[in-house]
């Protein structure tokens, strides 16, 4: 295994087991170690921009699983910009915790999963073997069961078993899908297929996995529930990266293989996207509680996602990767945000928030630009990935989907808008928000991120195109 | 460095850079618009020779890039010229009002993406500055009185409504034709459903930023909270030149809607409807800005009617127009500015007889007021005048339709005149009510900017053919437009504005004279008969002006229409938030809580099965063992039969 990406997947996972084993370390130094393991972290990635093309055999693995010689991880482009985006969220979601816990039971748990978390994350961004992807993806499922429940009442840890028996049951109809794949092709890995096309049992049951995780009708009940239920910081991290999961599964196990799709492929998965998209944002509308109407909204965005990679052959993936990005940044951006502002007013209810922007106004504005991004306007990236997303279901020759999603974008501005009336509204008696030092600035710097990726479009289209045609896209 | 970038750039940092140092905002601002409007003015000197262009930055593919003409060279003079003056209003004006920093940030803003919009080469750098523009609407439309931020988002989703239409006509037409330039090499033809529907959509964007029907919801809310000169900015001038100037663009540049009649109906529809309907509104407001916002909406009527006539002369009218409306309705709001900026009040029962107080104010809005009622010689009455004509041509062209229309326009200017005559009555004439005996003229700032409308406004009345048709409006029409037009005066009928004015001047003349010399100064006085009432005030005998035309109400089947209009019923955003909260609401109560239930009788399903057969496991060895004799017997059963 290539010593850089090991040491980038092991540093958080095995300092992950160390917080979980070592239990009641000073807290100080808990949180230094924890901080350091993701900072290590995000720099072994940005090394690994120079290992690019190098991938890993992991020959005893091999042995054990009895697969054919290909390789099991790849660094390659699409790869390495998601593992840094996420790399990056990760070291400022963990340095938020360290001061949005303060004063609450089980952190070492919490630091621990999180750390575990962020290694199957980084192993999952390269992952190209289907047994591979199943093992970092049970891995972050296992994460987010912990992590969910991190304040142990009944609600949360209701919320958390639902959480991991509804993505499990969806993993493990993936995994029976995985078995149909490897009976009709003998091997584990996608770019080995060949033949006329996917049987369409492990086509569906593949689909059904990853919908699950990824949290798109009909499988996304989970995923408002665990958002209410979890803290703040892994509520952005559960929507900006744990919900991608499954997208990154997809492209690398239906688009980067060699198999065509069905003919009726991209109608069936724009259809699951944008009916996503649109029921979600209903929720949204109606949501009283913002953290829930934060979490429809990431379900409805994901439908996004889910339509960009639908047509993935005209142009799509491409939009599909930059919508992805965007809505790391932002929606991680927005939980940590809202965490603001419930840490300091104590409530959780939409109606009876106001007027905040006068005592927080760095939030105000950070949050500002992260749901322009989301609502898709220039020149955030947002836009950008709306943009092509649209251009790519017209040129798929879908233009239903493409009305319905622009429907849903609409709903996306009525409900963003309904949510930022906490900051433009008349202030509420008893009702004072504060900035919080170290938290207000984690969310500022995702705000700006927001903004200059946005502003560096064109610089990043070239990257991705040239990685893209690198794997052959 | 290029001009492009820089009549973009410095408005947007000295706004920034006014908002850091907050001390300083006023002088930043000023000089911020001051080289805006330098900038422009050498551009729009330079775009005489001919096109300009400047390429920025690839895309995936697409380019962003600038492009200057004629018709963009002066609207861009234009918002540079009115981005000075309400900033000069501003400075006194801004003093009653909160929110000043986040103010002058935003108008600033606002400069430079309308800067922005209108160089833009192709639809992609255009949507771009459009959507940032719309954040900063948003914004500006903030900085209110309480309330405020309920026009703001109503403005948010209906204007963001129709950005997304238009992204989709965008896409529509990138996908077609492979580019989406604003000028290609000849313009597109209209045939075939994809390239209908890309047009309409990007119309939708253009209408919904002029402020036409059905998009115009947000302009009578936000004069209820909003300044006078965020209205006189925003819905007066900056919405009107970009909305219209994207109208034209599509219209006949980009696509080509001469050849399509159907096209052509459509819009005129929209535009008489808009006319009338908006003007309809107007007569029964009680509130000043109010009822000013009203004819915003209505004044687009005519440019859309004119635009959808799709003859040379309607177009040229229809720019016209939207260069007059542009000056008198700045007029006009920044003079009902100043009038509230001494009575902190617009309510027209509040209002009266201000003219004596305020004469240059009263002066500039009776000239904007004429103006817009389309009374000759003033330069509404020429624009509409070409808009009649080319409504007239159409029909010359076998559109039966062409007399509604006619009559719509000229009925709407009907009511514009009664609705202004109210106004005049209850701010300016009329008695004054007793507590507004402090109130002054406004100050050397507020009244040298509508007073300088004023003054534009007869020179673009009297002087129509040599200022702003052979400068502005004829070079920026599309060459074969301007062919067909030839030499202004040789279009136009009989109306001479010079000599027409020479004429009423003396007339008016004779009239005074007549006056003077007459009968009429010397009235007979006399006590009035009272009945003996005792009349004790005469504050209490006041005659306001809210109940002009409040009759209107009452006639059958118009007073039903406004009781529907005042409603909301027209109101685009009220429908969509109907259409979409409807659906969110029964997608969450039909879907959204029967899946969560079905999951949830699933675990219960799976929780029952547990039970169940942790029920047979009693740990009695006898009953296990006729559970294995009864599954032996079973699968006994099953190979005997097969």
């Amino acid at each position: 295994m290539s010593g850089l990406l090991g040491a980038a997947i092991l540093v958080p996972f095995v300092t992950g087991f160390l917080l979980l084993v070592l239990r009641r370390l000073p807290r100080g130094l808990r949180n230094a170690v924890s901080v350091l393991a993701s900072a290590a972290t995000l720099a072994l990635v940005v090394m690994l921009w120079s290992r690019a093309g190098t991938g890993s055999h992991g020959l005893w693995l091999m042995g054990i699983l009895r697969v054919l010689p290909s390789p099991l991880m790849v660094v390659d482009g699409i790869g390495l910009l998601l593992a840094t985006v996420f790399a990056f969220v990760w070291l400022l979601v963990t340095l938020y915790s360290t001061g949005y816990l303060k004063g609450y039971d089980y952190q070492d748990d919490y630091f621990g999963f999180l750390l575990m978390m962020l290694g199957a994350m980084v192993g999952l961004c390269f992952a190209r073997n289907m047994l591979m992807i199943y093992l970092f993806w049970e891995l972050a499922g296992i994460a987010t069961w912990r992590l969910v429940a991190f304040y142990r009442s009944d609600r949360e840890v209701a919320a958390a078993r639902k959480t991991l028996l509804i993505t499990f049951a969806g993993s493990v109809l993936m995994l029976v899908g995985f078995a149909v794949v490897f009976v009709e092709h003998q091997t584990f890995s996608p770019d080995r297929l060949s033949g006329p096309g996917m049987n369409p049992w492990a086509l569906f049951l593949i689909l059904a996995g990853i919908v699950t995780k990824s949290a798109s009708v009909p499988m996304y009940v989970w995923l408002p529930d665990a958002h209410t239920s979890a803290p703040s910081p892994m509520s952005a991290v559960l929507s900006g990266i744990v919900a991608k999961i499954g997208l990154i599964a997809y492209i690398r196990i239906f688009i980067q293989s060699p198999l065509a799709p069905p003919e009726s492929w991209p109608l069936i998965v724009g259809g699951i996207g944008v009916a996503g998209s649109l029921l979600a944002a209903g929720g949204a509308l109606y949501a009283r509680d913002y953290k829930r109407v934060l979490a429809y909204s990431t379900v409805s965005q994901l439908g996004y996602i889910f339509i960009g990679f639908a047509f993935a052959a005209t142009f799509g993936l491409h939009a599909g990767i930059i919508y992805l990005v965007a809505h790391c940044l932002a929606k991680a951006g927005l939980f940590l945000a809202m965490g603001v502002v419930e840490k300091t007013t104590g409530r959780r209810d939409l109606t009876e928030l106001g007027g905040l922007a006068r005592t927080m106004p760095v939030t105000a504005a950070a949050t500002a630009v992260m749901m322009l991004s989301i609502i898709g306007l220039p020149p955030l990236l947002g836009f950008w990935g709306k943009f092509y997303v649209i251009l790519a279901a017209v040129r798929g020759e879908a233009l239903v989907i493409a009305i319905a999603a622009l429907v849903a974008a609409v709903m996306t501005a009525l409900y963003m808008v309904r949510l930022y009336r906490m900051f433009t509204g008349e202030p509420r008696e008893g009702v004072a928000g504060r900035e919080v030092g170290l938290l207000s600035s984690v969310v500022a710097v995702l705000a700006l991120a927001t903004l200059a990726l946005g502003v560096a479009y064109p610089w990043l289209s070239g990257y991705l195109d040239a990685a893209l045609a690198a794997t052959g896209m | 460095m290029n001009l492009f970038i820089l009549v973009i750039l410095v408005p947007a940092l000295a706004g920034l850079v006014g908002w850091v140092i907050s001390r300083l905002r006023n002088e930043l601002s000023f000089i911020g618009a001051i080289l805006t409007l330098y900038f422009a003015t050498r551009l729009f000197i330079n775009a005489l020779g001919g096109e300009l262009s400047y390429r920025l930055f690839e895309v995936s593919g697409q380019w962003v890039w600038f492009r200057l003409d004629q018709l963009s060279s002066f609207i861009l003079l234009f918002v540079a010229i009115f981005g000075v003056l309400v900033m000069l209003f501003s400075f006194r004006y801004m003093r009653n009002w909160t929110r000043n920093r986040s103010y002058y940030l935003y108008v600033m803003l606002l400069l430079a993406g309308a800067n922005g919009v209108l160089l833009a080469g192709n639809l992609l750098t255009l949507l771009f500055f459009w959507g940032g523009l719309l954040v900063v609407t948003y914004g500006t439309l903030l900085v209110g009185r309480p309330g405020a931020e309920e026009a703001a988002g109503k403005a948010l989703v209906v204007v963001g409504l129709s950005d997304f239409a238009m992204l989709l006509g965008i896409v529509m037409l990138l996908v077609a034709t492979g580019g989406t330039d604003l000028v290609p090499a000849g313009p597109l033809s209209l045939s075939g459903g994809a390239m209908v529907a890309s047009y309409l959509l990007i119309a939708a964007g253009a209408l919904a930023k002029a402020g036409s029907m059905p998009f115009h919801g947000w302009i009578p809310q936000a004069a209820k909270t909003s300044p006078a000169t965020v209205m006189a900015l925003i819905p007066a001038s900056i919405d009107k030149l970009l909305g219209i100037y994207l109208l034209m663009r599509v219209s006949f540049s980009l696509f080509d809607i001469p050849g399509n009649m159907a096209i052509r109906n459509v819009l005129m529809t929209v535009g008489a409807v808009t006319v009338v309907g908006a003007v309809m509104m107007a007569l029964v407001q009680k509130r000043m800005m109010r009822l000013l916002s009203f004819h915003a909406v209505s004044q687009v009527g005519y440019m859309v009617l004119g635009i959808g006539t799709g003859m040379p002369i309607g177009v040229a009218g229809a720019l016209f127009h939207m260069l007059n409306n542009v000056l008198y309705k700045t007029g006009l709001f920044l003079s009902a500015g100043t009038v509230e900026f001494w009575t902190h009040d617009d309510r027209l029962d509040r209002l009266g007889g201000l003219a004596r107080q305020m004469p240059l104010t009263f002066f500039s809005f009776l000239i904007c007021a004429m103006s817009i009622a389309g009374i000759p010689p003033l330069n509404g009455f020429f624009s509409k005048w070409m808009i009649y004509q080319g409504i007239i041509e159409v029909g010359g062209q076998g559109n039966r339709l062409y007399p509604l229309f006619l009559v719509a326009a000229m009925f709407g200017s009907v009511l514009t005149l009664a609705s202004f005559l109210k106004l005049l009555h209850a701010v300016f004439l009329g008695q004054r009510p007793r507590e507004l005996i402090r109130v002054r003229e406004g100050s050397f700032t507020m009244w040298l900017p509508t007073v300088l409308i004023a003054l534009t406004c007869i020179a673009f009345g009297v002087f129509a053919f040599g200022l702003p048709l052979s400068r502005f409006i004829l070079p920026a029409l599309p060459g074969r437009m301007a062919a067909i037009l030839g030499q202004p005066g040789s279009w136009l009928g009989v109306w001479r504005p010079e000599l027409a004015t020479v004429l009423m001047i003396i007339a008016l003349g004779v009239g005074a004279l007549l006056y003077l010399l007459g009968t009429a100064r010397k009235p007979v006085r006399g006590r009035t008969f009272v009945g003996g009432e005792r009349i004790a005030d005469e504050e209490e005998s006041r005659v306001p002006g809210t109940a002009f035309y409040s009759s209107v109400k009452e006639l059958p089947l118009i007073g039903e229409g406004l009781r529907f209009g005042e409603g909301g019923a027209l109101d685009l955003h009220n429908w969509l938030k109907g259409l979409l909260g409807g659906l969110g609401e029964a997608l969450r109560s039909a879907f959204d809580q029967t899946l969560d239930r079905a999951f949830a009788l699933v675990g219960r399903f799976v929780l029952a099965v547990g039970a169940g057969a942790s029920k047979l496991m009693t740990g009695q060895l006898p009953l296990y063992v006729s559970w294995m004799f009864l599954g032996a017997a079973l699968l006994y059963l099953v190979l005997l039969l097969r």
